[in-house]
C-alpha cells in the first residue's frame, strides 16, 4: 500500500478533523496505530512543543500540530532546531487560497493604505488564540509582522495594530455565533485592493479571493479544499521533498511581534 | 419676510451655496420631487456660478443671502455653503420665518453653537433638518428595526471611496468644480476632517446602535495614506472602529456593521451623490440572513420626502436634542482623535521600518 503512514494522538482528532482529512487523501496518507508512523498528529494543548520534539526524536519524519496554543519564542526556537517538517494546523493559514494573495498584493500599485484582518469566533475564551491564528493568516498573505500592540479588548472584541509587510495592520476578532470560524483580509491600495475571505478550517466551502484593479473586480477560481486537508498535503509534500516547513518560524515571528520583541 | 402661510405645493426652495452638493445631490433629487418642491432661488458669492446653476432649473440667482431670505417665494432654505457659514445662515433663515431649513452636516462647529441654533429654532418654530442622508436611508431603517433591542458588542464603520468627482460626474454635469488638489493636511486637520467630513455620515447610526447616552472615548487614532483615518474608540463599553481610505480605487465600499452575540447587521451604502436607491441591509442570525432593500429612494430622496412630510404636517420634524447630541458625539470623537493622533504619529516615526513583504 502506498502513502505515508499517520498516527494521531487522541487530542488531535477533533480539533484537526483528522479522520476526515485522512479519508480525503487515501493515496497520500494512511492511518496506522503502530509506533513507527512516518507522520504524527498531536494536539495543540499545553506542552505541544515538547511532544512535537519527542515525536521527531522517536522517528517521525513530520509532525502536524492541531490547533496549537500559545508558547513562547524560546520554545519555538528550540523546536526549530529539529529542522524537520512541522505543520501548524491553525484555523485559516493553510487554506489553499491564501497562497495566491502575496503576488496579488505585490501587484498593487502604490502600496497598501490599510491591511485589515477580521475574524468571528463563537467563544470569548478563544479571543487570543483566534487573534494569533488571524495574525498567522495575515502574515502568510501580507508579509512579516512587526510592532504589534493591543489597542482594545472587551468581552466581545480584541483589536490589535501593527505592521504586516511594512503596511499598517488593523486586526479584529469579534465574538459572535454568526459566521463563527470565518476570517477575512482586505488590503486597500492606491488604485485597487485585494480581499480574501476564508471559512472555518474544517469545511471545503471555498475561500474567496477578489482583486480590484483599474480594469475591474475579479473573483479568482474557487478551490473547494479545507484548510485541514491542505495542511496535510503540505506536510506530506514537505516530508517527501525534504523541505522543512516554515510554520514554526512563522509562529515565532508572530509570537515575538505580539511580545513586542520585533 | 412677512408670514408666508402658503402651504400650497410645490414649496419654493432657495439654496445658499451652488457648489457640488447643490448641483450633484440636491438638484437631481428635487427633479424627482417636482410635485413637492420647486427651486426658486440659487445664491452664491460667485455670481456666474449662481446664475449658471439657477438657469438649469429656471430659478433666479443672487449673490445676496438677505435677498434670498427676504423673498416670500423661498419657503425652504437649503444651506450648502462652506461649513464655517452654516450656523450663521441657519439662524438667519430661522429668523426670516422660513417654513423649514435643510442644512448640510455639520450644522454647527460646537455643542454651544448647536444649542444656540436649537434655541432659535424653538423660538421661531422653524424646523431644521440636517442633511445626514444615511439616517433617512430606508435600507438602514429597515435593518435597524430588525436588529431590535439586541446588545451590540462591536461596531465597524468602514468607508473606501475614490475622489468625489467620480460620483459627482455620474450625478450631474458639474460647473465650477474647485480646481486642483487640496493641500496635504497636518495630522490633526486630516483626522478632524475625516471625522467631520466622512465618519459623520454614519455616526448618528453608530449612536443609535449604542446604549443611550454613550460617550465616546478614543483609544487610538491614525492618519492613513494617501488619505483616510483609522480610529478606535469605546462608548458605554462597546468597542467601535471607524476607518476610511480615499484613493483612486474605483470600487466604493461603504459599510456599517454591528455585531451582537447572536447576530450581525451589515449595511452596504451606495456611494454619495448618485441616485442609486437605498442601502442594502442584511441581518444575519442562526436562522439565516434577512435582506432589506435596495429600496427605490436614496437617502437624499428620503431626506427630502421627510421634509415634505414636515411641511404637510404628516411627519414630525427631527428632535433638536437628537441633532445636538449627534453633533456632540461627532465633535467629541474628532477632538479626542486629534489628541490621540499626535501620539500615534510620534510612535510611528519612532518605530517605522518597513519589513519588506515583497
Amino acid at each position: 500500500m502506498n502513502g505515508l503512514t499517520v498516527a494521531a494522538d487522541s487530542d488531535a482528532l477533533q480539533p484537526g478533523a483528522i479522520a476526515a482529512a485522512l479519508a480525503s487523501l487515501p493515496m497520500t496518507l494512511r492511518a496506522t496505530s503502530g509506533p513507527h508512523a512516518a507522520l504524527r498528529a498531536i494536539g495543540g494543548g499545553a506542552g505541544w512543543c515538547e511532544r512535537a520534539a519527542a515525536a521527531l526524536s522517536e522517528g517521525a519524519r513530520g509532525v502536524l500540530v492541531a490547533r496549537p496554543t500559545a508558547v513562547d519564542v524560546a520554545q519555538l526556537s528550540a523546536l526549530a532546531e529539529h529542522d524537520a517538517p512541522i505543520v501548524l494546523d491553525t484555523r485559516w493559514r493553510h487554506n489553499p487560497a491564501v497562497a495566491r494573495v502575496p503576488e496579488l498584493l505585490a501587484a498593487l500599485d502604490g502600496g497598501v493604505s490599510l491591511f485589515e484582518a477580521h475574524a468571528y469566533v463563537a467563544d470569548e475564551g478563544s479571543l487570543d488564540d483566534a487573534m494569533r491564528d488571524l495574525a498567522l493568516l495575515a502574515q502568510a498573505a501580507g508579509g512579516q509582522m512587526r510592532h504589534v500592540s493591543t489597542v482594545q479588548r472587551s468581552v466581545g472584541r480584541l483589536v490589535v495594530h501593527g505592521q504586516v509587510g511594512g503596511d499598517a495592520l488593523h486586526a479584529v476578532v469579534d465574538v459572535t455565533s454568526v459566521g463563527s470560524g470565518t476570517a477575512w483580509l482586505r488590503a486597500l491600495g492606491a488604485s485597487g485592493g485585494v480581499q480574501l475571505m476564508v471559512p472555518d478550517a474544517g469545511t471545503a466551502r471555498a475561500a474567496r479571493v477578489t482583486v480590484t484593479d483599474p480594469g475591474g473586480h475579479t473573483l479568482l477560481p474557487l478551490l473547494h479544499e479545507s484548510a485541514h486537508r491542505n495542511a496535510w498535503r503540505r506536510l506530506a509534500a514537505d516530508v517527501q521533498q525534504g523541505s522543512p516547513a516554515s510554520d514554526i518560524d512563522d509562529l515565532r515571528i508572530v509570537t515575538a511581534a505580539f511580545a513586542g520583541e520585533v | 419676510m412677512t408670514g408666508h402661510a402658503t402651504a400650497q405645493r410645490p414649496a419654493g426652495v432657495g439654496f445658499l451655496g451652488a457648489g457640488p452638493v447643490t448641483q450633484a445631490i440636491h438638484l437631481p433629487t428635487l427633479a424627482r420631487l417636482g410635485d413637492e418642491f420647486r427651486v426658486e432661488t440659487v445664491m452664491d458669492v460667485d455670481a456666474g456660478l449662481a446664475a449658471s446653476v439657477a438657469d438649469r432649473v429656471g430659478a433666479r440667482s443672487t449673490t445676496s443671502m438677505a435677498e434670498l431670505l427676504d423673498d416670500d417665494r423661498v419657503e425652504v432654505v437649503v444651506v450648502c455653503s462652506p461649513h464655517v457659514f452654516h450656523a450663521e445662515q441657519v439662524v438667519a433663515a430661522c429668523r426670516a420665518g422660513k417654513r423649514a431649513i435643510l442644512c448640510e452636516k455639520p450644522f454647527a462647529f460646537d455643542a454651544q453653537q448647536a444649542s444656540g441654533i436649537a434655541a432659535v429654532s424653538r423660538q421661531t418654530g422653524v424646523p431644521i433638518v440636517v442633511g445626514a442622508m444615511h439616517t433617512f436611508d430606508a435600507g438602514w431603517l429597515a435593518g435597524f428595526e430588525a436588529w431590535g433591542d439586541r446588545t451590540v458588542t462591536g461596531i465597524r464603520s468602514s468607508i473606501a471611496l475614490p475622489p468625489n468627482p467620480r460620483f459627482e460626474d455620474f450625478a450631474t454635469e458639474l460647473t465650477g468644480r474647485p480646481s486642483g488638489s487640496p493641500p496635504a493636511a497636518a495630522a490633526a486637520d486630516a483626522i478632524r476632517g475625516g471625522v467631520l467630513g466622512l465618519a459623520i455620515h454614519d455616526l448618528p447610526l453608530v449612536r443609535q446602535l449604542l446604549p443611550a447616552g454613550a460617550r465616546p472615548q478614543v483609544v487610538d487614532a491614525r492618519v492613513l495614506q494617501p488619505g483616510g483615518y483609522l480610529i478606535i474608540l469605546e462608548a458605554a463599553g462597546v468597542p467601535v472602529e471607524l476607518h476610511a481610505v480615499t484613493s483612486h480605487n474605483w470600487r466604493a465600499d461603504w459599510v456599517l456593521e454591528a455585531i451582537a452575540p447572536d447576530a450581525v447587521l451589515r449595511v452596504d451604502f451606495t456611494p454619495s451623490y448618485v441616485q442609486a436607491g437605498s442601502a442594502i441591509a442584511q441581518l444575519i442570525t442562526a436562522e439565516g440572513a434577512r435582506r432589506f432593500g435596495p429600496f427605490e429612494y436614496s437617502g437624499y430622496e428620503s431626506e427630502w420626502r421627510s421634509l415634505a412630510g414636515i411641511l404637510r404636517g404628516t411627519a414630525a420634524p427631527p428632535e433638536l436634542q437628537t441633532l445636538i447630541d449627534d453633533l456632540s458625539f461627532a465633535l467629541q470623537i474628532a477632538d479626542s482623535a486629534v489628541e490621540r493622533v499626535t501620539d500615534a504619529r510620534a510612535m510611528t516615526a519612532a518605530t517605522d521600518d518597513r519589513g519588506g513583504r515583497r
